[in-house]
Order: C-alpha cells, then sequence, then structure tokens
C-alpha cells in the first residue's frame, strides 16, 4: 500500500558553498528502498511546497551492494541506500551526506580520500606478464578470507569510526582488513611494507576499539574480529623488531 | 582495465579515461563465474568442445576464428586470473572447483565465495595503481565522451570530453582509442544493467561514422526479482549449485525444464527458458531448497545474503522468484578480427563491440570475452599506432571543437519545453522492453520505431531543472538521451529487417531460423533519414552450422 512519506535532505550546491535543507513528500510502500525513492525524486523534482527544484545529486550505480558508492547517512546512521527500505526507517526520514568527507553536492561525497586509504595498503605482488603460468602459491579458502574479500570500498566504517576524521592519519578499518586479506594474498611479497603500514603512524594504534565499524559495514565483515588480529599482528612484529 | 595492463606491459603510456571509479562499472554484479575447458575431471571437455557449444548457443551468428581463439585462450587466462589474487571455490585438494553452468553439459564454470566481478576489478585496478604510482599511466576520472575527430582520410585524430564536475570541455588528440565503455543494456527497463549502461560513447561514435552490427541482439535472461525496484542476476550462481526451474501454481508445481529438455534439464539456453517464462511470468521459480543447506551457504553465501536482504527469504527455505530481464546487449560497434572499427583508430573490446556471442551469449563467457578482447584489443591499438605516420592535430581544431560542444551544453541549458529528461528515458525504457523484448513482431517493431521518431522531436522540448555548471548529471543525461535514441532506433531496424528467430531474437510472425538468408551480421549505419541496414557474411569456416537442439 502506497503512503507518503516526508523526506527533509541536506543539500549543497557545491563544495564552497553552504549547506541548506530540502523538504520532498514522496509515495512510496515498506519494500521501496531509498534508492528507488532518491529515483522517484529524479523524476519528479518537486519540493514539499510545490516547487520545482534541481534533482537531488547522489551516486551509487549498482543497486544491490556491490558498489558502495551509495553511502549515505539516514536518521543519523550511515547506511547503503540500495540496501536500506522505507519499513526499516519509518514514513519521517531525514537524509545528509557522509559527515567525514568533503561534500561535492547534495549527497555526493568525494571519493578520492576513501579511494588513496585503500590505495595506501596496496601493495600489490607485479602480475609479471599476460603469461600463462600458474599461481606457484595455493591459498587456502578460509572463512575469513571470504569475509574480507566481500569489502565494497563504500567507506561507512571510516564514518562510523570515531577515530577517523580530519586531524587524524588514520588509514580506518576497511583498510587495514584489506591489508590483512593481501598478507593472506601474497604471504612473502612485501610482508615487511605491510608491517610498517600497520605500525606505522597511520595503522593500527589508532583503533580504540569502539567497533562501531562493523556495526556500520553493511557486508557484515567481522571488523573487530580482523583489527584484533590486527593489533596482535603489531604487537608480534614489534617485539621480533626490539628482540630479534 | 585488462587493456590498459596489456598496453602498460608492452611498455606503452596509457591515459585511461572514465565516468566513473572502477568499483561503479557493471561488472561489479557479475557473480557467474567464468567459463573454462580446463577440468581435470571431465576428459572428454576441451577447448574445441567449449568452442563449438558457444557457437551452437549463439546460433551460428558469431565469427568463428575468434571464439575459437577465445575459447582456447581460456585455460591461460584461468592462471593469469589465479597469479592476479583472485581465489574460486576449491576441491578439498585446493585447486579450482569446476560446476555445471547455463548453456553446456560440461563442468566447466567456476565461480567465486564473492562476487567474481567486483574482485576482478579491485585487482585489476591495485595493478594499474602500481604502474600510476610509477608515472606510466595517466588516469583521468569524471569525464563523459563529448565527440570525436576524424581526419580528412576518415581515421580518428582526437576526442573531447565534458568533466562532469565543471561541465568544462577538454580535446584530447588521439591516434588510437580503444573504447571498452559496455553496452546498451540500460536503455531497456527490466534490465541487470545499471540506468548509465545507455551506450553513450558508443552512440556518440556511431554518429561519427563507425557502424554498429547486430544491434537487434539483446540477451535476456531469467533474473531473481522480488517485487522491489531491483532485479538481481544471480540464476547462473544458483544454478552452479544445482539449482531447478520450477512452476508454482496456485494447485500445481512442476520442473519444465526437466520436463521438456531430458537430457540437458536445467542448463538450456536462457533464451529458451525465457520462451517458457513468457507464457506465465509470475509463476516461474528457480529452487535450491533440495540441496542440503551446507552446501548451499559454502558456496552461496554472499547470494544468501542478497536473498535475505533484499527478498527477506532464504535460499535454502524458498524458491526465488524469477522475471524476464536484460542481462546485457549482445550488438555493438562492429569491428574486424583486430578489434578495429570501420573507423581507422577505433578499437573496441567488451561488450561495446559484437564479437564473441553471436545471437545469445553464454553468461560463463561474458568476462572471458572482455578479458580476450581488452589483451587483443590493445595487442593491436600497438601495432595500428606503430604504423601510423606522425600527423598532428592542430590546437586550433581541437579549439573550435571545444567551442562547438560547449555551444550544445548552453542550448541544452535554455531549452524552456514541458518534456524532463527522465520521464523520456523512463518512457523508452518501458516501451523498448515491450516493443524489443523476448517476443518481437512486426506490429510491434514498426509502432516501436513511429515511437522512437516521436521521441526525437520530443527530446528538442524538454527542460532541465537543473541549471548549474556544477556535477549537472540533468544535463549529461540529455546528452546521452540522444545516443541512447540512435541506438535503440538502429537496433529496431535491425530487427524489423531480421525476418527469421535466432537466440535471442525471436519474431512470433517469423518463428523460425533461415540460414539461408540471415546467417550474417546486420551493419548499421547511421544517417539523418535512419540507420541504413546492410549484411555481410558470418565467418562460418570451422564448424558447419547446424541446429541448436538440447537432446
Amino acid at each position: 500500500m502506497n503512503k507518503k512519506i516526508f523526506i527533509r535532505i541536506k543539500r549543497k550546491d557545491n563544495p564552497e558553498s553552504e549547506s541548506y535543507w530540502e523538504d520532498f513528500k514522496v509515495k512510496a510502500h515498506g519494500r521501496m528502498s531509498l534508492r528507488f525513492v532518491l529515483q522517484s525524486i529524479q523524476k519528479n523534482a518537486t519540493n514539499a511546497k510545490g516547487e520545482r527544484v534541481a534533482p537531488i545529486v547522489w551516486e551509487g550505480t549498482c543497486g544491490e551492494g556491490s558498489c558502495g558508492g551509495c553511502g549515505m547517512v539516514v536518521n543519523g546512521k550511515a547506511v547503503l541506500a540500495c540496501e536500506t527500505f522505507i519499513e526499516n526507517v519509518g514514513d519521517s526520514l531525514t537524509l545528509e551526506p557522509l559527515h567525514k568527507f568533503v561534500v561535492l553536492r547534495d549527497l555526493m561525497i568525494d571519493r578520492s580520500k576513501i579511494d588513496h586509504h585503500f590505495s595506501e595498503v596496496l601493495n600489490l605482488k607485479p602480475l609479471d606478464g599476460l603469461h600463462f603460468l600458474p599461481v606457484q602459491e595455493k591459498i587456502n579458502l578460509d572463512q575469513i578470507f571470504i569475509d574480507l574479500s566481500r569489502c565494497i570500498h563504500c567507506g561507512l566504517c571510516m564514518e562510523a569510526c570515531p577515530q577517523f576524521h580530519d586531524k587524524s592519519p588514520y588509514l580506518g578499518a576497511g583498510p587495514l582488513a584489506e591489508l590483512q586479506l593481501f598478507n593472506m594474498l601474497d604471504s612473502h611479497w612485501k610482508k615487511s611494507v605491510r608491517q610498517e603500514i600497520l605500525t606505522g603512524p597511520h595503522g593500527i594504534d589508532h583503533c580504540g576499539h569502539a567497533q562501531s565499524c562493523e556495526e556500520a559495514c553493511p557486508k557484515g565483515i567481522p571488523l573487530v574480529e580482523i583489527m584484533a588480529g590486527a593489533h596482535r599482528d603489531a604487537t608480534v612484529s614489534f617485539f621480533k623488531k626490539v628482540f630479534g | 582495465m585488462m587493456a590498459s595492463l596489456s598496453l602498460l606491459e608492452m611498455g606503452m603510456p596509457v591515459r585511461l579515461v572514465s565516468y566513473h571509479p572502477p568499483q561503479f562499472s557493471n561488472s561489479v554484479k557479475n557473480r557467474s563465474g567464468f567459463c573454462v575447458a580446463a577440468n581435470p575431471k571431465e576428459p572428454s571437455d576441451s577447448p574445441e568442445k567449449h568452442f563449438e557449444e558457444t557457437l551452437q548457443y549463439g546460433e551460428y551468428l558469431a565469427n568463428q576464428s575468434l571464439v575459437r581463439e577465445m575459447c582456447y585462450k581460456a585455460p591461460e587466462i584461468l592462471n593469469l586470473l589465479s597469479r592476479l589474487g583472485i581465489v574460486f571455490h576449491q576441491t578439498p585438494e585446493g585447486n579450482p572447483d569446476f560446476r555445471t553452468s547455463e548453456g553446456t553439459r560440461f563442468f566447466r564454470l567456476v565461480t567465486m565465495p564473492v562476487s567474481f566481478g567486483r574482485r576482478l576489478l579491485y585487482l585489476l585496478d591495485g595493478q594499474l595503481k602500481r604502474y600510476e604510482k610509477e608515472g606510466l599511466l595517466a588516469r583521468h576520472e569524471g569525464l563523459e565522451l563529448a565527440s570525436t575527430l576524424l581526419n580528412a582520410k576518415g581515421a580518428l585524430c582526437g576526442v573531447s570530453f565534458i568533466n562532469k564536475k565543471t561541465l568544462s570541455v577538454e580535446a584530447l588528440p588521439a591516434d588510437a582509442v580503444v573504447l571498452c565503455t559496455g553496452g546498451y543494456g540500460g536503455i531497456f527497463s527490466n534490465s541487470v544493467s545499471s540506468s548509465f549502461t545507455c551506450g553513450g560513447a558508443m552512440g556518440v561514435f556511431y554518429r561519427s561514422g563507425a557502424c554498429l552490427a547486430n544491434p537487434e541482439m539483446i540477451q535476456f535472461a531469467p533474473a531473481a526479482s522480488f517485487g522491489g525496484d531491483q532485479i538481481f542476476s544471480i540464476v547462473n550462481a544458483m544454478l552452479s549449485c544445482g539449482a531447478r526451474y520450477r512452476i508454482i501454481g496456485e494447485s500445481f508445481s512442476s520442473y519444465p525444464l526437466e520436463e521438456k529438455y531430458p537430457l540437458w534439464k536445467n542448463r538450456v539456453a536462457y533464451d529458451e527458458v525465457v520462451k517458457l517464462m513468457v507464457d506465465r511470468p509470475s509463476h516461474f521459480y528457480l529452487d535450491l531448497t533440495h540441496r542440503p543447506k551446507s552446501v548451499v551457504l559454502a558456496r552461496l553465501s554472499e547470494i544468501e545474503d542478497l536473498v535475505h536482504q533484499f527478498g527477506k527469504t532464504s535460499l535454502t527455505k524458498n524458491p526465488v522468484p524469477l522475471n524476464i530481464s536484460v542481462l546485457c546487449s549482445l550488438g555493438g560497434l562492429w569491428v574486424d578480427e583486430n578489434l578495429m572499427s570501420n573507423v581507422p583508430g577505433l578499437f573496441a573490446a567488451g561488450n561495446c563491440q559484437y564479437q564473441y556471442h553471436g545471437a545469445s551469449l553464454l553468461e560463463g563467457n561474458m568476462i572471458l570475452a572482455s578479458l580476450v578482447s581488452g589483451i587483443k584489443s590493445a595487442t593491436q591499438a600497438v601495432y595500428y599506432t606503430s604504423g601510423l605516420e606522425q600527423e598532428n592535430i592542430s590546437q586550433k581544431i581541437l579549439e573550435e571543437e571545444i567551442k562547438k560542444q560547449e555551444g550544445i551544453n548552453r542550448d541544452l541549458v535554455v531549452l524552456s519545453g514541458a518534456e524532463t529528461i527522465n520521464h523520456l528515458f523512463e518512457e523508452l525504457r518501458n516501451q523498448l522492453f515491450h516493443g524489443l523484448g523476448p517476443v518481437r513482431s512486426e506490429k510491434d517493431l514498426i509502432g516501436l520505431e513511429k515511437f522512437i521518431v516521436q521521441m526525437r522531436e520530443r527530446a528538442s522540448h524538454i527542460h532541465l531543472s537543473d541549471v548549474s555548471r556544477f556535477l549537472n548529471e540533468e544535463l549529461l543525461n540529455a546528452r546521452r538521451f540522444n545516443s541512447a535514441l540512435d541506438i535503440a532506433h538502429a537496433a529496431v531496424k535491425a530487427a524489423l529487417y531480421r525476418k527469421e528467430s535466432r537466440g535471442s531474437h525471436h519474431r512470433v510472425d517469423y518463428p523460425k531460423r533461415n540460414d539461408e538468408t540471415f546467417l550474417k551480421t546486420s551493419k548499421v549505419v547511421y544517417s539523418s533519414s535512419g540507420p541504413q541496414i546492410a549484411y555481410e557474411d558470418v565467418d562460418t569456416h570451422l564448424v558447419a552450422p547446424k541446429e541448436r537442439k538440447y537432446c
């Protein structure tokens, strides 16, 4: 059954302008995703006062929780719009862009910081040519490997983490989890470089065990366990350095 | 990205231009895995069998030499992917676990526990980032292709782009472009492809003189649909686990594919499944409830999460409801055996070119074809440019093009008609799915062609609600709409002229395949009076075409 829902959206015309709120009323039913609601507003960009306005600008292409682009704050909680349904968030919504990143326009953020942080942990073994020789080392398909592979680089863990902000060099739970994944993929390749990142100024020391990363993760990655493992690795690495 | 990696491995500097970052590519949704004839437990399988089945599946419309090359390359690609860091489902011995797939009787499909497309994109992107740090790769994201520049000989000499943030136009000289912008499945409703996959860049080249080939070929496939706004391409992954197509009515239940095709059962081509679904669209399901819960959850954990999230159900408890969807487009830019289009210097790889699949796509071949064509087009682009005479396009021409494109943007912003671009796109998508859908007729196609002509007129009476000069998605959508209309018109015209049924092109008025007249590639050229259709013989010198049977 369709009903009218009230949506308040925090808008911004460009990175330099001031934010402002705009209200919309949209017909929706329980199983409609927020993504669909935003698309409805795009098709009929009329605010609650009946004025024609510019359509809301937001990102995300896949619609099924695979690309990580539609992260936003809904009623104070960081979620993916495509995986959030009206029946779970109620008839009155507040939508804001993720707070910890530069807002380009409306609900679209500058993802370069997320991308940069994930790139910092990238130390992939060179492919050594597009030849057909098989891989030398077999990798076990453990559950932790599968869990770590689910990351969609959405940045919601960074949004939720109290230690991740402008004044902190912390890479964030997602990139450090990805670092653990690469340790499993290439156990001998550049392990020392990855350990330097983990124990360095951007690394695991910043983690305060708030556990909000795991709560925010839309893919259910056990980040608490992974961060604990990273802490353990960092401690072992420290003792090896000191005592040899 | 595979084309870029190939070029970089050859020591060539690369400029990689895209609208979106890699993770927003359509490939993130690919969970179907990868077909390769390399199963040590299938001694009767071989790349030759893979080749024959691919041809048969596509009803022999694919040029055979390229398909053969792709199937023989597949085992090498499997090793390449393993070295890249893709870890497939494994046997207890730790070797890739080959499973069943649609379109083949052999156990040939390798799958991942997470989205194969997404992991592949991240790992390829990771390799490219390495080159970027070394200064060999220049990456330009957020650019939309606006126009192409051809020299006096009709060869490519430059391209112009619109910056999606600032809407400024930049024009760059280019001796060769490898286009990897995907297909045009997004011009249909009920499409697994995102709405961005509307053939924008392909349409720009088409208008400049590049031919399209087989644009009428669209792969329709069953997809999971839970009544919401989204459909999910998870069928092949479920089939790999032993899923069965099931019809559930008020008082009956049956397994129609197993009854109709006792030998192939649930592994027949998608277009055969869709033909059965057309008659009873709301009763078709894919059932995994007969399989042990532990097996299903071990292999399909991510899909179980998706089904739980979007459908509030479980693979192990309830059959998954299906709907007919557009999986992808099979046609695209016409390219020769070197993957170069009729515009010298324009190469195409992946879904934006027409080779490899013919009239129907084996889903496990989709990423294989993209990777193989990426490597091949890059190699051929290098050969092409190494033989070129140095001819620099003048700065004056580039500046004139910039002014021209900026003028088009300004003209769009001041339009003050009654239509909106989002409504026009929605209407186009719905009409195309209905008229150019899984079941086609002359009456529907003629009606659709008239509708497209009217759409062109209506598109000149739009207004933009967004007149901002920053991140104006509506303006870019308006530009893409013209390309989408061009491609839609080409597809409809080619479908009207192809008076037979072959693979995913099914005409109720011509239900039989006609090799004598139509074992040919439709070649479409743009003209202001409408698409011009011609035909080209298909290369069939390796395997003689025969009827596609499942017995």
